[in-house]
Formats: C-alpha cells, sequence, structure tokens
C-alpha cells in the first residue's frame, strides 16, 4: 500500500490561511509534508512609486497582528537607506513598544491559539477543582486565577458556553486525542488561565497604545524619530505605563510560565512534541534596546543543532527563492533586488484519505509564500532561534533563565529542539522580556532628565539612488524590510518576513522549509482527526502575513437580514 | 452611553477595506450631535486585538465584508449579531480569527456589548491597491442611509459638515487618525 495524502485546509487558530498536506504510510507515520499558503500577498506592489516616508504607515497594513512590526520596519529601512539615525530617547521608545508587543502577542498565542493543542477543555468540566487548587503551587508559589471557588465558577461558565451550542473559540479542536496529556486538574488550572489572559492581553494593549499613540495602527512613529514626546515627557503616562506593565508581567510570572512548567512535565515523554525539528539551522537578529551599550538578544545563526559555533549575519546571503512559489522566475534573488510578479497555477485533482480532492502538485508551483533561504540554506527563525543563538553566543540572561527552566523541569538541553521546547521558547522569551523590559523603561526615564530630542531631521536627495533595510525581531521571528529609493521615490520594496522563513516551500534545489521538515517523521494516531500536525505548526505561531478579513458566515440564511433602498429607512 | 463604530478590513486589498474606507468618508463627511456619543474606528483586521477596545463602549457596530451562501456583490446586510442562528457554521473560513470569533470570545468572557453588523459583499479583494470595485462603490449610499437612520433612532444626529467623495480618500485612507487613543 502507498502513501496516503491527508489535507488539512484550512489549519485552524492561526492569523491567515494556511493549507498542510501530508502524505503518511501504512502507519500513519508522515513521509513528506507540503505547507501552501493559499492567499496572494503582495503588498510589495501597492508601494512601488510612493514617498518613502509612508512605508512604515502602509507596511503596517500587511498584517493584522503585527502591524507595529511592520510599521517599524518600514521606518527602519528607509532610514537605514537615508543613513538617519533617530535619537537615544526614539529608539528606546521603539524598543519599549516591541517588548509591550512581545508580552501581548505571546500571551495571545499560547493562551488562545495555541493553547487548546496542549489542553483539553472538556476534560477541565470533570475536574476536582479544590484538588487543582492544590495542584497549582506545584507549578507555582503564588499561582494566579487558581482559587478553589474561582476554579469553580471557570468550570461553570465554560460548561454553560459548551451546553448553548456554541463552542466558538473551542471548536476545530480534537478533544479526547489520545496525545493529550494533562489529568483533568492541570487542564483546568490551564483553562483558568485561558480567560484570566483574555483580560490580561487589554492591559497589554493598553501598555503598548501609552507611546504607540494609539492601538491598533500605531501613528507615533516617523522617519528620522518618534512623534509620542508629550507621553514621553508625563510622568502621569510613564507611571501608567508601569502599572499596566506589573500586571502583564504578574500574569506571565506566575501564569503562563507556570503552565508551561506542568507541560513540561505531564509532556515530557508524549513523543509526538518529542520531534518536530528537521532544520536544524536557527538565525536571529539583534533586538531589545536596554540602553546605550546593551541589546537583551544578539544576532547570528547557528547550523545542524550546533551551539560550540555561531556566526555572524551577511545581509547580502540573504536570497528568496520561487521555483515552487507562485511567482514567475526560478532564480534566487537577494531582497534588494527581489520581484514579487504573480503566476498561479493552482491545484490539481488527486486521493486523498478523504476521497477525491483538489491537491498540491509539489512538482509545481504551490504557495503564495516564497522560501528565503540564508546561503542557500534553509533556517528556522522565531522564538527559539533567538534562544538557541543567544544561548550559544554565551549571553548570560539567556543561558542563566535556559538554564533554570531545564533544571527546574528535570529535561536536557537536546529537549528544546523539538516542538515542546519551541513552545518553552516561546514563554522563556516572554519572561527575559517582560524582566528587561523595565531597564529599557528606567534607560528613558534617566535619559529624559537631560535630553528631550526625539526626532532627527533629514533630507531625501531626488538624484541620489539609496538603497537600506532593517533586520529585527517581532514576535514570530526574523523580519527584514528592504527598500530602494530613486527620484525620491521607492522604486522597489520587499518584506521577507518570518513566516515565509518558516512556512516556505521547497526550494529549486528540493531543500525543504522549517515547517515542511517539522512534520516528517511524525505519528498520527488517527489521520482525520491530526491535532499533532496543528501542535507542531501552531509551536512555529504561523502568521500567513497578509490579513484579507471577510466575515464568513456559512450555513446563515442572510437574505432577511439584507437591505434595500426601500427598506433602510426601516431596518432594525 | 458609548457607541463604536467599527470599520473592518485591509485596505491593501481593493473591496476588502470597504468597512474602514466607509467608517473614513463618515467621519470626513459628519458630525455628530446627541446622546450618546459615537467614536469611530479603523480596526484594520485585528479581529481578537480589538477586543481591548470593544468592550470601553456600551454598543458597537460593526462594519465589514461579509460572505455567505446566495449573496451578491454589492448588496447591504445590517442585523443584530444575536440574532444570527446558533447553527451559524463559521469554522473552517479562510480568516480562523476572525470578528465573528471574537465576538463570541467575548461572550464567553460575559462582556460583549450590543453588537449590530453591517455587511457588504465584496468582489475584488485580491488585487493589491486602494480601490473600490463599482458594485461596493454604488452600495456606499445605501449603507451611509441605513446606518444614519439607525443612528437617529438612537438619538444621535449627523450634521453634514464637508462634501465628500469616498473615491477621492481611498488614496489616503491609510493615514486616517482614527478618533480613539487610548
Amino acid at each position: 500500500m502507498g502513501n496516503r495524502r491527508v489535507v488539512i485546509d484550512p489549519i485552524t487558530r492561526i492569523e491567515g490561511h494556511l493549507r498542510i498536506e501530508v502524505e503518511v504510510d501504512e502507519n500513519n507515520v508522515v513521509q513528506k509534508a507540503y505547507s501552501s499558503s493559499t492567499l496572494w500577498r503582495g503588498i510589495e506592489l501597492i508601494l512601488k512609486g510612493r514617498d518613502p516616508r509612508d512605508a512604515g504607515l502602509m507596511a503596517q497594513r500587511i498584517c493584522g497582528v503585527c502591524t507595529y512590526s511592520h510599521y517599524k520596519a518600514g521606518v527602519e529601512a528607509v532610514e537605514n537607506a537615508l543613513g538617519v539615525e533617530a535619537p537615544y530617547n526614539a529608539r528606546l521608545v521603539r524598543s519599549l513598544l516591541n517588548e509591550s508587543l512581545y508580552m501581548h502577542d505571546h500571551v495571545v498565542h499560547f493562551y488562545h491559539l495555541h493553547g487548546l493543542d496542549w489542553v483539553d477543555v472538556v476534560s477541565a468540566l470533570s475536574a476536582d477543582p479544590a484538588k487543582a487548587s492544590k495542584l497549582a503551587f506545584k507549578y507555582s508559589d503564588s499561582p494566579i486565577a487558581t482559587g478553589t471557588d474561582e476554579l469553580t465558577a471557570v468550570q461553570k461558565r465554560v460548561k454553560e458556553f459548551v451546553d448553548k451550542g456554541q463552542l466558538g473559540p473551542f471548536a476545530n479542536a480534537y478533544w479526547g486525542n489520545g496525545t493529550y496529556k494533562f489529568s483533568p486538574e492541570q487542564n483546568l488550572i490551564a483553562l483558568s488561565h485561558y480567560l484570566k489572559a483574555l483580560e490580561v492581553q487589554r492591559v497589554a494593549a493598553q501598555m503598548f497604545a501609552i507611546f504607540g499613540a494609539k492601538q491598533p495602527h500605531p501613528q507615533s512613529l516617523v522617519v528620522g524619530g518618534v512623534t509620542c514626546v508629550r507621553d514621553i515627557l508625563s510622568p502621569t503616562r510613564l507611571a501608567q505605563w508601569k502599572e499596566k506593565y506589573k500586571i502583564v508581567k504578574d500574569f506571565i510570572d506566575r501564569a503562563y510560565q507556570a503552565d508551561i512548567i506542568m507541560a513540561a512535565e505531564a509532556y515530557g515523554t508524549e513523543e509526538t512534541v518529542l520531534g518536530g525539528v528537521g532544520v536544524k539551522n536557527f538565525l536571529a537578529a539583534d533586538a531589545f534596546m536596554l540602553n546605550r551599550t546593551e541589546n537583551l538578544f544578539q544576532s547570528g545563526y547557528i547550523k545542524n543543532g550546533d551551539l560550540s559555533q555561531v556566526y555572524d549575519i551577511d545581509d547580502m546571503k540573504i536570497e528568496e527563492d520561487v521555483t515552487h512559489a507562485w511567482y514567475k522566475g526560478t532564480t534566487p534573488l537577494q531582497p534588494y533586488d527581489g520581484v514579487t510578479d504573480p503566476e498561479y497555477t493552482g491545484f490539481i485533482d488527486g486521493d486523498t484519505v478523504n476521497g477525491e480532492a483538489k491537491i498540491i502538485d509539489e512538482t509545481q508551483k504551490y504557495s503564495w509564500v516564497k522560501a528565503p533561504r540564508y546561503d542557500g540554506e534553509a533556517m528556522e527563525v522565531g522564538p527559539l532561534s533567538c534562544l538557541l543563538v543567544n544561548y550559544a553566543r554565551g549571553n548570560k540572561k539567556v543561558q542563566n533563565e535556559v538554564g533554570a527552566f531545564l533544571k527546574r523541569t528535570g529535561l536536557p538541553v537536546g529537549a528544546l529542539f523539538t516542538t515542546l521546547g519551541r513552545t518553552a521558547a516561546r514563554m522563556l522569551q516572554t519572561k527575559l522580556i517582560s524582566d528587561n523590559a523595565i531597564i529599557t523603561f528606567n534607560s528613558l526615564v534617566e535619559n529624559i532628565k537631560s535630553d528631550d530630542s526625539t526626532y532627527t531631521k533629514f533630507e531625501i536627495n531626488p538624484d541620489k539612488e539609496y538603497t537600506g533595510r532593517f533586520i529585527g525581531e517581532v514576535p514570530r521571528g526574523t523580519l527584514s524590510h528592504w527598500v530602494r529609493i530613486k527620484n525620491g521615490l521607492i522604486e522597489n520594496y520587499q518584506a521577507v518576513v518570518p513566516t515565509t522563513w518558516n512556512a516556505g516551500p521547497m526550494d529549486g534545489n528540493g531543500t525543504i522549509g522549517p515547517y515542511e521538515a517539522s512534520l516528517v517523521g511524525l505519528k498520527l494516531e488517527d489521520p482525520a482527526k491530526p491535532l499533532e500536525v496543528l501542535r507542531v505548526i501552531h509551536s512555529f505561531d504561523p502568521c500567513m502575513s497578509c490579513s484579507v478579513h471577510v466575515m464568513d458566515m456559512k450555513g446563515v440564511e442572510l437574505s432577511e437580514f439584507k437591505v434595500t433602498p426601500m427598506s433602510s429607512g426601516a431596518a432594525c | 452611553m458609548k457607541i463604536l463604530l467599527l470599520g473592518i478590513g485591509n485596505l491593501l486589498f481593493g473591496d476588502e477595506g470597504i468597512g474602514v474606507h466607509f467608517i473614513n468618508y463618515i467621519g470626513e463627511k459628519y458630525r455628530f450631535e446627541g446622546e450618546p456619543k459615537i467614536d469611530l474606528v479603523d480596526g484594520g483586521t485585528l479581529a481578537q486585538r480589538l477586543i481591548p477596545i470593544i468592550v470601553e463602549y456600551d454598543h458597537v457596530i460593526i462594519v465589514d465584508t461579509i460572505n455567505a451562501p446566495g449573496v451578491q456583490a454589492g448588496e447591504v446586510y445590517f442585523f443584530d449579531f444575536d440574532a444570527i442562528p446558533d447553527t451559524v457554521d463559521w469554522q473552517g473560513s479562510a480568516h480562523e480569527v476572525e470578528m465573528l470569533q471574537t465576538l463570541n470570545m467575548m461572550d464567553l468572557a460575559g462582556d460583549r456589548p450590543t453588537t449590530m453588523i453591517m455587511g457588504v459583499v465584496p468582489t475584488v479583494i485580491e488585487a493589491t491597491e486602494f480601490s473600490l470595485s463599482e458594485g461596493v462603490a454604488a452600495a456606499v449610499p445605501l449603507m451611509e442611509k441605513t446606518l444614519l437612520h439607525y443612528l437617529k433612532s438612537m438619538g444621535i444626529d449627523a450634521v453634514k459638515k464637508a462634501e465628500v467623495d469616498i473615491q477621492a480618500i481611498l488614496p489616503n485612507s491609510y493615514r486616517v487618525l482614527d478618533a480613539y487613543c487610548i
């Protein structure tokens, strides 16, 4: 019997649209995997011919989650091209914003997108709240939202919700799958934190907005600096930031950290989360300015999982391959010369475990995502890469945090190179950021006592040609924006986003990327309920970067709500 | 009592941006008098990350593109979110963590305000440009009339402050400042 094809489309609980196809053998072990983004992403085209000072504002619309990441990247790529350095205050503010974003983003990702791959909500409904309340102290000295009364209330609230038949956010999980490992009590603790995180994420969004001017779509960055001058100079605003920061940090310490320690214990022997690192090359960029001399994380890359050697990044060795992506051409291009010229070829008819269906033709083009390569090699980017590169660099803060986690959970360093490790790395990165954001904040407070500059003047000479790039870390990994400016206008613009590094298709040499490689060898309990695939893919935090947004009301008879010129006066 | 008029969509993708373009158009054209107070916010494609903003209001009107079996491009729908049947199946939509799930998540947390949805059916959502198709642009007067009538029933008068052509504001929609700041 040959391999059978399993199609998962869409992968749920992600931002954007992603299709995964795997071929399983007779033992349900994945032999081959294909990753396809099925939404057209053409941001590069809309920026052509625009004023470079607008690059950030437009680029922030690429994404419905990381608006700030693309905003900052667009602004800093142009600064890099023009040779402008924003003042120290401005750079600290940008760093603070990035820190706030991570604290928001990673909490939301773990609890509301990825968490249900680890937490069986149905099982939580049969837990003993008193027992769970006691158990919570095993994972934190001062657990949050786990009092017996509170857990009882959570159980009641969720049960009522589920009983209404509207599973909503809890739908499309695979309850009861044998690879869920939490006890009912552990599930209940995590479920309570799921709800608590809904509250805390609001505070995180407000913390971001203090220096972002507003949320969504921050407006406080400009080429040359920042515009939130009055916020920086207002003791009230600064105090507000600190208040909100404490609340979010508290949740990270007492819930997020505790739940990952709990997961490490429960899932430490679950085989389907102990693989999942098929590409063992990891790349990361500099991030989080703490003061004039220190960044929290350093850049570099490691190869073949070898932590004994770190290499410096050479920008010019980054290229994008489109052999199997729906764009014209087959020659890998450096992003300064990148071309985004669509050539859609669609799917073919084929056999799947669910019968005849449209499937990927892996011999042809099959995704809207390009395949970025460094020196010809596939690289994983993201929190795990950041930690591994910094661990290998000898970054003391990272080594201490990772070391303490491994000691506490009894896991070896090798456990980092797994799906479980990738999920843990996101928490550890959040913890490091939340512990150190206060240093950035204090640097700002100290500096504004004697220096209030927030903007550096610059000129764009229409007779000159400029090229510049931003390379930095954003919640999903290493992001770079590349701009070429001619006649005072943007001539070419390319964004190489974290998800393309991880989710890209096969390249012209037949090398596969991290998503595809992470699935090979994975054993599925039941191909019709591929929870294991979701767990591996979600651990990367997929974000397909071009958010198109249509309310899709499948199964709803909308006609009774239709407004016509005749009825508009009387509507509702 | 506070009302939020929330425009949803990605203005880089033609008709996809109508929710955002529409609230910008309304904001340019009218000022609002009376109680309750109303704020206009460009929500982009943020979905659940809009929860912190939505919970600040007693009443939210969401303007978005909408899709369902049998609907035609340019058609306008207006309804109370609570009127959607429980059997609604939005799992498997292309936009997994999106507005409907966001509202559902707020139900779970128990703090969703009264929610009206104004939806228009898009045609062009693949072109990377600031533009609206003819059909969707033609729906704007109906959306406007429906909105103003509804606001009036809530006690809000819209006073015209300028003549505005929605096509003319499209190219700059990405830099319009919202009313909402935290």
